[in-house]
């Protein structure tokens, strides 16, 4: 077993011996990876914005105080434009937009990287189900597949939020769903190439189960394709979530996320355009840094598709 | 070729039979119904709301109603609105010439910009204009759509006149808007698309030959590469078109447009189960047929795919 496991290591890394023999440098494939994307100043951009964007979010509570700041109203203040004192202005409850900017970065980013591990879970056990399988199995999978994603995501998002409720976990269960079918199709056509190969007809014969095999051997080398869709999934998420919220069935009121923030300033559009302007900006930079990483990940871990 | 088609439409009914039950389904999940919200409105006895629910359908278990369904839809009855009373056929053919007209608008904007755009980034591949167009490809899948819309009414709708803010009545001025915000995020693929199939064609031999024969170098590319590049780009355009085909929910709720989406996003709100369900089979057929469309496009544009058909035919004779 261990001495497969070392034959496996030894497949997915490069060995460089230098011209003397005396130095030996072993490149395992994610610091192959890793050197590709320092070299992309795009995904580098990308990546410090998202560590930017994650530190607010995770310090949130400490830099604001939730009640008085991002959701305590005082309408003397109403709708300020921009100004020292409230950079990006306030809205018609007098709340400081920038505030619940920072503070909205929780609820985008969180219900985006929740509803697409929702979706990487579901997906990737069935692709790989239907992948390793292959025979009904795969006819069944496969064919519901279809099913889910023949109908437009979007409404798929609103017809699952309006069943279950507008709120921020259904949201993320909803856009989680929606993004199933891709992780499944991905997942199924890495399997598919792995599962014929030598060292998985090696792990039949030692007897170990079958699960084990999927687990711990053929999904670890499926993982590229499924890590750079997960990355770019994270950005439409965010979207998905912001469309659901701006049509009124997202994160429910007085929570600050971006979309419902949209869809209220869509209402003084005429008057007070700046309640339009920052929280679109917000989402255009957070999902534009997943994209120009997950962009930069792909051309990282395969060169080829660089063009 | 033909044999191909009916094979295709084919396998759509499996695929309209799930969806029509994944819908039906979900909607039951949903608490309260259309006599729920007619409650909210008014008070109604005991014998009123069981008259109702008889009326509306709504006794019985989802696989019961989901059958009775099936089988008015296979002879063509997609049931009435429980909002307005009207057949679901009837309102969904309403709202489809403004979706159509959008649907084309924006398909026409996309192809008018990243065609050119995505051209124009191959042949100068590594240079700064490639870099700026794919910068702004890379903007354009980022937008939100509907930001896009607030943002062109913001600068545009409300500092020129003649460009409404929404709204069907004013002709070619009422389409401007919307289609730029479909069409910018369609733009945004289309173009890496059409980029990447040209890099592919523009390192073919034959190109080289057709330089050497003395073609001039517009016509190399618009005449060879191009045309065979384009069922790549053809493929993309073709499912984005099918889609917003289906109704653009959110920038029709921007520009309050009397098209598809909006009827569907009604229907959910309002818990219009026979509406929402009919709307969203029509539309995914309506989405099916026009890749179907697309795939047989193919043969059109490329001899061998056609050739291919042929090939298949022989075969079987």
């Amino acid at each position: 077993m261990s001495s497969t496991n070392q034959h496996m290591q030894n497949c997915s890394t490069t060995n460089n011996q230098s011209i003397t023999g005396k130095q030996y440098v072993r490149q395992s494939q994610m610091r192959i990876v890793m050197h590709h994307l320092r070299k992309n100043k795009g995904a580098m951009v990308g990546l410090f914005i998202i560590l930017a964007i994650v530190f607010v979010a995770i310090f949130a509570d400490v830099i604001f105080d939730y009640d008085k700041d991002v959701v305590g109203i005082d309408i003397s203040r109403k709708l300020l434009r921009p100004s020292w004192e409230h950079p990006f202005g306030t809205d018609d409850l007098g709340r400081d937009i920038l505030s619940r900017i920072l503070y909205g970065s929780r609820f985008s980013v969180s219900v985006g990287v929740v509803a697409t591990l929702i979706g990487l879970g579901i997906g990737v056990i069935f692709g790989a189900i239907a992948g390793y399988y292959c025979g009904i199995a795969e006819d069944i999978i496969m064919r519901i597949n279809d099913v889910v994603s023949a109908v437009p995501s979007i409404l798929m998002g609103i017809v699952i939020v309006s069943a279950l409720g507008a709120t921020t976990f259904n949201l993320m269960l909803a856009i989680g769903i929606t993004s199933v079918p891709q992780f499944v199709r991905i997942t199924r056509a890495s399997v598919l190439t792995v599962r014929n190969q030598e060292y998985i007809e090696a792990l039949h014969a030692t007897g170990i189960s079958e699960f084990r095999i999927i687990a711990f051997h053929v999904l670890p080398n499926c993982l590229s394709p499924i890590i750079v869709q997960a990355t770019l999934r994270i950005a439409s998420a965010i979207i998905a979530a912001s469309s659901l919220s701006f049509l009124g069935l997202g994160v429910p009121a007085p929570a600050p996320e971006w979309g419902s923030m949209l869809s209220l300033g869509r209402q003084y559009v005429r008057t007070a355009s700046y309640l339009t302007i920052f929280p679109g900006l917000a989402i255009l930079i957070t999902v534009l840094a997943f994209n120009l990483l997950g962009d930069g990940l792909r051309d990282a871990i395969d060169p080829k598709l660089k063009k | 070729m033909l044999r191909y088609a009916i094979k295709r439409i084919l396998l759509m009914i499996p695929v309209i039979i799930g969806v029509s039950f994944l819908i039906f389904f979900i909607m039951d999940l949903a608490p309260g119904d259309i006599v729920d919200i007619k409650l909210a409105e008014e008070a109604l006895t005991f014998e009123e709301i069981e008259q109702l629910r008889e009326t509306y359908g709504l006794n019985g278990s989802v696989f019961t109603r989901y059958f009775s369904y099936m089988v008015n839809f296979v002879q063509g009855d997609l049931g009435t609105s429980l909002v307005s009373g009207r057949p679901v056929l009837d309102s969904y053919l309403e709202k489809m010439p403004a979706t159509i007209v959008l649907a084309c608008a924006s398909i026409f904007v996309s192809i008018m910009i990243s065609i050119p755009l995505g051209v124009y980034a191959a042949m100068k591949r590594g240079t700064f204009a490639d870099n700026a167009s794919m910068v702004f490809s890379f903007l354009g899948l980022s937008i939100p759509n509907f930001w896009l819309g607030l943002m062109l009414i913001i600068v545009v709708a409300l500092n020129v006149p003649g460009i409404p803010t929404g709204g069907f009545s004013k002709g070619i001025a009422s389409v401007i808007l919307p289609a730029i915000t479909v069409g910018t995020g369609l733009t945004a693929t289309l173009a890496r698309t059409t980029r990447s199939s040209m890099l592919d064609v523009l390192s073919q031999d034959y190109l080289r030959t057709e330089r050497a024969k003395g073609h001039k170098e517009i016509k190399v590319i618009m005449k060879y590469a191009l045309r065979n590049a384009l069922i790549p780009i053809i493929t993309i355009a073709g499912g984005q078109f099918a889609v917003t085909l289906g109704g653009a929910v959110l920038t029709e709720t921007v520009f309050s447009w009397p098209g598809v989406g909006r009827l569907i996003v009604d229907a959910v709100n309002s818990r219009d189960v026979p509406m929402a369900v009919g709307c969203i089979i029509l539309k995914s057929i309506t989405i099916g047929i026009v890749v179907l469309i697309v795939d047989l496009l193919y043969a059109v544009i490329d001899p061998r795919i056609k050739a291919q058909y042929g090939k298949r035919k022989r075969k079987q004779a």
